[in-house]
């Protein structure tokens, strides 16, 4: 057996516990069990990387514990020393000593069973909770998304309503004016003898207080880009701006207001180039007759 | 827990040799002392191959209580009473660890990527000596090669036979064999002042 083949028998005899050294006719090999030996105190070392950790106070409480509780309360008789067989690792001839913690090995597999089936329990209930909240969310968001619809449709509803209303007061106005007692009307027919626009024609109501007005006006062309229709109540010599309108083909032009310049004996409606003109430049395009109460 | 150890490990191994036989005579303060000064580097043996600090806890309790019930069986010309428990600790664990059939996992989470880190129950102050010793080790075996150091590993850590380490690394037998060879030969080598004061 070569130098090196002696070795790793012997490295191999202290890492697995292969038989005690032997020589090769089976006798003992003392220079093997000296490497065995060497080897096996190498073996001992090399823990050393390891940090010592202080285990908890309990393992020793249990050993004392149980080494109390082992046999022979009288001393055995001293037994010659046995070689052991090896620095291998001896295997107790006895069964080794039963510790209470070994029977309840079993109880982790227990505990994580049930864990497992509350778990999965668990999880079921969540999903179903979850699937009808999502459920109810949806039927809520319909709703919600229902009741938006229909309170826009309230809202448009609404607005027409007022407009309507708006319309009714504005005619009932109207015809207060006109039917008020001493109201007084005024035809407005095309202005000079050579009238820009002979067919346009219109009719002013002015009530008994010379306050309040209305005028519709019809047959007006609308104005060209950036000049609109004035119109003017004269007062003597001060003509007074009343309004500025542009006129549309598709109705009458009504104008209305609660306000008219004390002595107001003339009614003109002028094509101004600039809306906010203050004083008429532009030529007549209507003019108001006699006024005349009517009722 | 502090040991009471002496400065030498010549004198720290008379004096185990001595507890075991205090043991052999059904001493138990014996053991409680024996118990005190090999304990916690048991412990981070047992921890290191099961993962596990109750596994490693039953598995330290087992020994000692071997230790008491054959304290006669030890024999000094084998090795000495550190040794002894190391080996008798490495055996049981593995073998717990493999009665456990947790073996790839539980030996992933015991296997350290670089040296280990003491926890947050590391034991308390030793002496220098053993300081020294634990540093002395640690570089001797961080100059061995990585193959080699590998192979050690699973066979020390993990109990595998040179043909079990063959065939999961897929190296020839012989290649495992001349590494742990050389491996344990360097150890042999650079540790001879420590391995003579533990002979």
């Amino acid at each position: 057996m070569s130098d090196d083949d002696r070795e790793i028998r012997s490295i191999l005899e202290a890492l697995e516990g292969a038989p005690a050294g032997e020589g090769p006719r089976g006798e003992p090999d003392e220079e093997s069990e000296t490497l065995v030996r060497l080897y096996s105190e190498v073996l001992g070392l090399l823990p050393e990387e390891l940090e010592p950790v202080t285990p908890s106070p309990e393992v020793k409480q249990r050993l004392m514990r149980a080494i109390g509780q082992g046999p022979a309360a009288a001393v055995p008789p001293r037994s010659p020393v046995e070689p052991l067989p090896g620095p291998r690792p001896v295997r107790p001839a006895s069964g080794p000593v039963t510790l209470p913690r070994q029977r309840a090995r079993r109880w982790p597999i227990a505990l994580a069973a049930a864990v497992a089936v509350l778990s999965l329990g668990f999880s079921a209930w969540l999903f179903f909770g979850l699937r009808e909240q999502g459920e109810t969310i949806a039927r809520l968001t319909r709703e919600l998304a229902a009741a938006r619809s229909q309170a826009e449709r309230a809202e448009a509803a609404q607005a027409q309503a007022d407009r309507a209303f708006a319309e009714l007061v504005t005619v009932r106005e109207q015809l207060q004016l006109v039917t008020s007692p001493a109201v007084e009307v005024g035809a407005m027919r095309p202005a000079g003898s050579q009238p820009l626009q002979p067919q346009a024609r219109g009719v002013l109501f002015v009530a008994a207080d010379r306050q309040h007005w209305y005028l519709c006006l019809e047959g007006l062309r609308p104005a060209e880009q950036g000049k609109a229709y004035v119109l003017w109540f004269v007062a003597g010599d001060n003509p007074v701006a009343s309004g500025a309108f542009t006129a549309s083909a598709e109705g009458p032009v009504e104008l209305r207001d609660a306000r008219m310049p004390v002595g107001t004996n003339q009614v003109v409606v002028t094509l101004e180039d600039d809306p906010k003109a203050q004083k008429p430049g532009g030529p007549a395009i209507l003019q108001a007759g006699a006024m005349v109460q009517i009722l | 827990m502090t040991s009471a150890l002496p400065s030498t490990s010549s004198a720290a191994a008379n004096g185990d040799a001595a507890l075991v036989r205090r043991i052999g005579e059904r001493d138990p303060d014996a053991l409680s002392r024996l118990y005190d000064r090999h304990a916690p580097a048991l412990f981070a043996l047992g921890k290191r191959i099961l993962g596990r600090p109750a596994d490693a806890e039953e598995t330290l309790q087992e020994v000692f209580v071997y230790v008491w019930d054959h304290a006669d069986r030890y024999d000094a010309k084998r090795s000495s009473v550190a040794t002894w428990l190391v080996l008798l600790m490495r055996s049981r664990a593995i073998d717990r660890w493999r009665r456990n059939a947790v073996i790839e996992r539980t030996h992933e989470a015991a296997q350290p990527a670089d040296l280990p880190v003491a926890d947050a129950s590391a034991a308390g102050p030793e002496s220098v000596f053993h300081r020294e010793r634990r540093e002395r080790v640690r570089d001797e075996l961080a100059k061995l090669p990585a193959e080699q150091r590998d192979v050690l590993n699973m066979a020390f850590y993990q109990g595998l036979t040179q043909t079990e380490i063959a065939a999961r690394t897929g190296l020839p037998l012989g290649t495992v064999k001349t590494r742990t060879l050389l491996a344990m030969r360097k150890l042999r080598g650079a540790l001879r002042d420590e391995i003579r004061q533990l002979l």
